[in-house]
């Protein structure tokens, strides 16, 4: 088999300069489904017959927390690679996540929160789902730490690794804490087996902007990469190159 | 003016509604600014670090 392929994806050279024409084949897809579905969500789906318009907080609320359990699989899954195979790109990737999945991780908990204080009565409840979520937003914090803690970067790879991996059980517990515990949070309904439970014209702003927010991640990920790489790069060769493109 | 304001309300949840909409744009947009931010640093650094080398190799 010819593995020529592989060896060029994981060469920093190469990565960096696919990342770069790459970008705006993310960014401006994302954009336009960002967009739509903002119009069809706010002004297209009707009100919901229990909720009102207060639910119309869904499509900023579940695409936050999609990008949230998203970003932290694709993360321990780069650490994984990085930390097994010794890819050095993988850990780039992985250390390029973080501060991503971070932010939208506090995102998904403060819209949570602005959606429960009208529908529960109360900002914040020691709930499964919203517990299981802060300790993901700690996993992010804990990783980033971790890793500006550590001078030397190949150790603070290997260690951040590790927890990034150790931590990924707390994306079943996430997923499933609506119907392992007796939640106040509502139980999915998109992210499950067999047909979603809501009208189409509900359905379709959210599924838009879940694709908006995805396309999106990709687009912020291969920016974020192309930092890192540069950062790690010590040929000189192939930086003096790479600053004049 | 009046279609406005019932829009904005959304039925008395827009003091809820909005700050959540806002603060994902922000966090959207800071996303992307931090993000080139980086690059255009690690850039500069390289650059610095390619000076100090000198000559070739």
């Amino acid at each position: 088999m010819d593995w020529k392929w592989f060896h060029r994806l994981a060469s920093p050279p190469y990565i960096y300069g696919l990342a770069g024409r790459l970008i705006p084949w993310f960014a401006w897809p994302a954009a336009v489904s960002m967009v739509v579905a903002l119009y069809l969500g706010l002004f297209v789906a009707p009100p919901d017959r229990i909720q009102g318009e207060g639910f119309r907080i869904l499509y900023v609320h579940a695409p936050s927390a999609w990008m949230s359990v998203m970003v932290y699989t694709i993360m321990a899954l780069s650490a994984a690679i990085g930390l097994i195979w010794r890819i050095k790109i993988a850990h780039a990737v992985a250390a390029s996540c973080a501060p991503i999945g971070a932010s939208f991780t506090a995102v998904a908990l403060i819209t949570g929160m602005l959606w429960g204080k009208p529908m529960w009565g109360t900002y914040w409840e020691w709930d499964p789902r919203l517990t299981s979520e802060l300790v993901l937003f700690f996993l992010y914090l804990g990783y980033m730490a971790l890793r500006s803690g550590i001078e030397d970067l190949a150790q603070a790879d290997r260690a951040s690794a590790v927890l990034a991996i150790v931590g990924v059980v707390n994306v079943p517990i996430i997923h499933f804490s609506v119907e392992w515990w007796n939640s106040l949070h509502q139980a999915p309904s998109v992210m499950k087996f067999g047909k979603p439970t809501m009208a189409w014209s509900m359905l379709e702003p959210l599924l838009l902007m879940l694709l908006g927010f995805t396309l999106y991640f990709a687009a912020v990920l291969l920016i974020r990469l192309r930092g890192e790489v540069l950062r790690r790069e010590r040929a000189a060769t192939w930086l003096r190159q790479a600053l004049e493109g | 003016m009046p279609a406005v304001m019932h829009f904005l309300s959304m039925g008395g949840r827009g003091q809820y509604l909005w700050p959540a909409y806002g603060l994902t744009l922000v966090v959207i947009v800071m996303n992307v600014v931090w993000a080139r931010t980086i690059v255009r640093e690690a850039r500069e650094d390289a650059r610095r670090r390619l000076l100090m080398d000198g000559g070739e190799r």
